[in-house]
């Protein structure tokens, strides 16, 4: 992955089950990842939403440097336990979904 | 040295890296889920699993005859989703042992406890009618302020039967719009989002059983996820609700005289779920909630999620073992039936603690602040405390019950609820600030169980004592 050629991985970060609500709302993201030369890992990726997309009240979303317990993530529909959960390396084109399965949201 | 690395292996944070690449435990496909404990299984054999697990569930209790009317609950989120998918796939035709019973499915809309704009809400009510339309089954929408309401609650019906129509209630505005009003007062007379919650939940269920039992369900069926009952049962103990937490997170519940509770979705975690509305592309409808978006101390319950959720999440065994350890607990059966039953929840109350105990020490304690007086040594009883106040607030004396008079309503002091609400409900009402405002079928509740206590003292002398004829 780290070798290829591309400047930067396109994914597609879905946020649901009331999680949406701490991003304007907004379910479906299409995300732009520049490349550089370590590859993007989950754990990378949350600390970027919390930079760049997380909207209010990062602390209901992320806690120290994993996702919030309760808030389950899918990679292309696979539970994320099956991927090595946050040092999952990102490919291109891949499909990152936060459901949210607290009471409320 | 020896030490630190054994503390460092009680974290079982490598447990993850065992799942990397798992194929299914049934068929060897690559999986894409890893449920219960540690399982790793392909989508195909996840939702027969699922499937057959909720099925199971029916089938080992017994607890729904064929043919039963049973309301379901649907609150548009995940677990109601599937919980309405699951019960519509079970009747289909041609599936291998048909559920048998009559499902109706019943929403309460509890939009009058949040601020939302018009649009928001519009958006989300066609939704959950979409979901209400494509069940097939008989489908309701009620308003959680419907529980103030004098008389028969009214609801909306969306689809099906049309024989209950004429029973729908009044249904003008005006009256509406007051039971809004009312209803918000009382959550405003509320102080904390604790009690907020509770009061809200108490009422939609009291609701609900009034609802079924005029539309002639004998049970309502509720979408509680194992994750979830677990955050109630450990809520309620902190919240002094005890007595009863076997009750509120049994498959069966009970309490109440006509309409029972079936909670199926609790063998379930709150993940499994998730799991697979996602996999059969449901689309649950978000509906925010009074605790929405509110921090993790906010209330009893949301810390508790948040303990739960944290534990669960590096031990997955956190919540079956919680649930299980629940089922273990009894209430003292011997007095239950004898007990008056709490008006807002319909647990036994435990009013015949004795007066060591310490619910009681607690209630004199309260009695003490509230009045602002020591009481001298000859009075220092608890129950002369309340007897005190009791008979401040008794009626004309007629104990037939003929005595209608509001100026009882206006003096409900928090020893007559002593009488007829459990402990963890007394508690409750400690955050509300005014009781008249409670709803006047729990208030009516109140003067029923006062009057029936009242003439029950008088002739008490001319009973025969069960316990020791039996």
């Amino acid at each position: 992955m780290a070798e290829s050629s591309q400047q930067h991985i396109d994914i597609h970060v879905e946020f649901s089950g009331g999680a949406e609500l701490l991003f304007d709302k907004v379910k479906e993201h299409e995300v732009k990842l520049s490349h550089d030369n370590n590859p993007w890992t989950i754990r990378k990726l949350l600390v970027w939403i919390k930079e760049n997309l997380l909207k209010e009240r990062p602390e209901l979303f992320v806690q120290e440097d994993t996702v919030r317990p309760g808030i389950l993530i899918l990679v292309n529909d696979a539970d994320w336990e099956l991927v090595g959960e946050l040092e999952y390396e990102i490919q291109n084109k891949d499909r990152i979904i936060f459901i949210s399965t607290l009471h409320g949201g | 040295m020896c030490q630190i690395t054994s503390q460092n292996d009680v974290i079982p944070k490598e447990d993850c890296r065992l799942s990397i690449g798992k194929s299914c435990m049934k068929c060897q496909e690559p999986a894409t889920v890893v449920a219960r404990l540690h399982d790793p299984f392909c989508s195909n054999c996840f939702q027969a699993y699922f499937t057959h697990r909720f099925r199971a569930t029916f089938g080992k209790s017994k607890a729904v005859r064929n043919g039963e009317k049973v309301l379901i609950a649907f609150s548009g989120g995940h677990s109601s989703c599937v919980m309405l998918h699951l019960v519509k796939e079970g009747l289909a035709e041609g599936v291998h042992k048909k559920l048998r019973y009559q499902p109706g499915v019943i929403y309460v809309d509890e939009n009058v406890c949040l601020e939302q704009d018009e649009e928001e809400r519009n958006a989300q009510m066609r939704k959950i009618e979409t979901w209400l339309k494509e069940s097939t089954f008989p489908a309701y929408v009620i308003c959680i302020e419907e529980v103030m309401s004098k008389c028969n609650p009214g609801y909306r019906l969306i689809s099906g039967d049309q024989s209950h129509d004429a029973e729908d209630g009044h249904g003008n505005l005006p009256t509406e719009n007051a039971m809004k009003e009312e209803f918000k007062q009382l959550l405003e007379n509320t102080s904390s989002l604790t009690t907020k919650e509770d009061l809200i939940q108490k009422l939609r269920l009291k609701l609900l059983k009034q609802i079924a039992k005029q539309l002639g369900y004998t049970k309502i069926m509720f979408g509680d996820s194992g994750t979830r009952l677990a955050t109630v049962l450990l809520g309620n103990l902190a919240k002094g609700h005890g007595e009863t937490v076997h009750q509120d997170m049994s498959f069966l519940d009970t309490r109440g005289e006509e309409v029972a509770i079936i909670r199926p979705m609790r063998e379930f975690t709150s993940k499994e779920i998730a799991l697979f509305s996602h996999q059969c592309c449901l689309q649950p409808v978000f509906i925010p909630r009074i605790s929405t978006k509110a921090s993790r101390l906010a209330s009893i319950d949301t810390l508790t999620e948040d303990f739960v959720n944290g534990l669960q999440s590096n031990f997955p065994a956190t919540v079956t073992t919680v649930l299980k350890t629940g089922a273990k607990l009894t209430s003292d059966e011997e007095t239950v039936g004898k007990r008056h039953t709490c008006v807002l929840c319909q647990s036994p109350v435990d009013s015949s603690s004795s007066a060591s105990s310490a619910s009681a020490a607690t209630q004199y304690s309260m009695s003490l602040r509230k009045s602002g007086t020591v009481y001298s040594s000859s009075s220092s009883e608890p129950e002369a405390a309340c007897e005190v106040a009791r008979d401040d607030a008794s009626c004309c004396g007629e104990g037939d019950g003929s005595c209608q008079s509001a100026k009882k309503n206006e003096e409900l002091t928090s020893a007559d609820l002593s009488v007829v609400m459990c402990y963890g409900c007394r508690v409750m009402m400690r955050d509300v600030k005014s009781l008249d405002r409670l709803p006047n079928s729990v208030l009516a509740d109140v003067q029923r169980q006062k009057r029936r206590d009242e003439m029950r003292l008088e002739i008490e002398d001319f009973l025969l004592d069960g316990s020791e004829e039996g």
